[in-house]
């Protein structure tokens, strides 16, 4: 009869919890990823190597003017 | 509003619905054919702000939701009066909904169905939560299908969202719909024993055991059943802290919404061959009989132009699509579940008015439930207007060994007229049943059978399919 007083929703209402952790979680490393990628994207633009090896020099002059 | 051709006010003898009486927010009140949904005074505020949000119109207009509309106490005060005397005055507020043109519950509904129907509670929860509402429960219950469409009746589970609540509905839905669909579609166990004896669903720790480790592994089984399974264990136990959970946002609802309608949207029936599947590719007599057949059943029920049709022994439904263009409703049975879902896949979108259903006629859905009320059997929810019983009564005579004289008194409780096939023991297909049998059938003879149909039935027509011995009975109560 033990069954009759355990709330069988309760494993369901941690999942939930947890889940939302994650989902949580999941935002703040989609963050850090973006903002870690953009970083990473900006300083390859930015960088002289790339700038002399990928584009045209009327770019950069654009870009550094 | 949501609005539906409803009824004058004529009739008023309402009587409480026995399989609504769970919900204390209110309950269903049945008059004639009018269908009532009541609300207590202190859920009327609550229900007031879903009303007045427009949701329900827009869930109607979808065609998630059966139609509804509210009942003004100045316009139907001698319901509103009727009503308070019902329930010992608890009336605050009074709906009508649309009429169900015939109740069916998930035992009832092959693979496809409980599908369809757990993609439609989905798709309400999830546009509730976008537009500031919750969806309590998570019942297939809850769902009905009007022909192959499935919509949420259970409108009085629909209420104003509270920031951070969890989805109380979730291990329900898991147990109801998502646990049986991932037996059937994983393991190609049919859900339909177990759900006809629990309305509670699978358990997610059942289902864990019947699972192999491959299938364990899929991220949405892990989630759902395994990660579950084990934190129903582990707080088993726990004694409860008082204190109310960490609020979740109501984009990790939306989210989990979301996920599951992606992993239910994919899963499909692990096996559909059958015995039954191509029977209509392959009937067992000439083109010409058949078109006749057709013929014969067509004309029957243009000519009487039935409201409720059941089609006994459906198969894909080739006499069902016929019948459905001159009758209002066609209840289309087999108890071939694989047969049921490519059935129910045939006349989705194109045929509005047929209710395919997994029935099988040896043991038919029983009354059930709390006080064996709750639930209607399948007897409960007829009689038919007329039936179609073709090419069934040597199943039930000879593998089933139910005498004719039961068959045709059965037939009589059901119904009050129909087509019946005799199909003679020369026929391929009544040799191959007596092929792994003693024959103790002395009486399946067409004489016995035309006795047994008369004494409960009157014989209004009758025909010989050309090039067969199969005979066609129409027959009318007497």
């Amino acid at each position: 009869m033990l069954g009759l007083y355990v709330d069988a929703t309760s494993g369901g209402m941690a999942l939930q919890i947890i889940l939302s952790g994650l989902v949580g979680g999941l935002v703040v490393i989609k963050l850090f990823w973006h903002n870690l990628t953009s970083a990473v994207f900006f300083w390859k633009r930015n960088s002289p190597e790339t700038v002399s090896e990928n584009t045209p020099a009327t770019d950069s002059e654009t870009i550094t003017s | 509003m949501v609005t539906y051709a409803g009824k004058a006010t004529t009739d008023i003898e309402l009587r409480p619905d026995t399989g609504s009486f769970r919900d204390p927010s209110g309950g269903i009140l049945l008059s004639g054919d009018r269908v009532l949904r009541y609300f207590r005074p202190a859920a009327a505020t609550p229900f007031n702000q879903v009303y007045d949000s427009g949701i329900l119109d827009s869930l109607h207009v979808k065609g998630s939701l059966v139609g509804t509309k509210l009942l003004a106490p100045a316009v139907e005060a001698g319901l509103y009066s009727e009503a308070m005397e019902t329930t010992d005055g608890e009336v605050a507020l009074l709906l009508e909904h649309e009429r169900i043109p015939f109740l069916s519950y998930m035992y009832g509904w092959p693979f496809e169905m409980l599908r369809d129907a757990a993609l439609c509670q989905l798709d309400v929860l999830d546009e509730a939560l976008s537009a500031g509402f919750m969806v309590k429960d998570a019942t297939p219950f809850n769902i009905q299908f009007v022909g192959s469409r499935p919509v949420f009746i259970d409108v009085a589970s629909i209420e104003p969202y509270e920031d951070g609540q969890i989805w109380t509905g979730y291990s329900q839905f898991c147990r109801t719909f998502l646990n049986p669909l991932l037996l059937q579609s994983l393991r190609d166990v049919p859900f339909h024993p177990w759900l006809r004896h629990s309305f509670d669903g699978i358990d997610p720790r059942d289902l864990s055991r019947v699972l192999g480790l491959g299938n364990k592994m899929r991220p949405s089984v892990f989630i759902h059943v395994v990660l579950q399974a084990y934190l129903n264990r582990r707080t088993a136990g726990a004694q409860p802290s008082g204190q109310s959970h960490r609020p979740i946002k109501k984009e990790a609802t939306q989210q989990l919404v979301r996920g599951l309608r992606g992993t239910i949207s994919k899963l499909h029936r692990k096996g559909s061959k059958t015995t039954w599947i191509d029977y209509e590719d392959q009937l067992p007599y000439a083109d010409e009989a058949l078109a006749a057949k057709e013929r014969f059943v067509e004309d029957s029920v243009r000519g009487l132009r039935p409201s409720v049709l059941w089609d006994l022994g459906c198969n894909r439904g080739l006499f069902s699509t016929l019948a459905a263009k001159h009758a209002g409703y066609v209840v289309a049975m087999d108890f071939d579940e694989a047969t049921v879902g490519a059935l129910y896949e045939r006349v989705k979108g194109s045929f509005p008015n047929i209710l395919p259903l997994v029935v099988d006629l040896m043991n038919p859905e029983p009354d059930q439930g709390w006080a064996q009320t709750e639930r209607q059997g399948l007897a409960s929810r007829g009689p038919a207007d007329f039936i179609l019983a073709l090419a069934l009564v040597h199943h039930l005579r000879i593998s089933g060994n139910v005498p004719l004289s039961r068959i045709f008194a059965w037939l009589h409780d059901i119904t009050r007229a129909g087509i019946i096939e005799f199909v003679p023991r020369t026929d391929p297909m009544v040799q191959r049943l007596l092929s792994t049998r003693k024959d103790v059938y002395d009486d399946y003879e067409q004489g016995p059978f035309e006795a047994a149909l008369t004494d409960v039935f009157r014989i209004e027509e009758r025909l010989q399919l050309p090039g067969s011995e199969r005979i066609l009975y129409r027959f009318s109560a007497k």
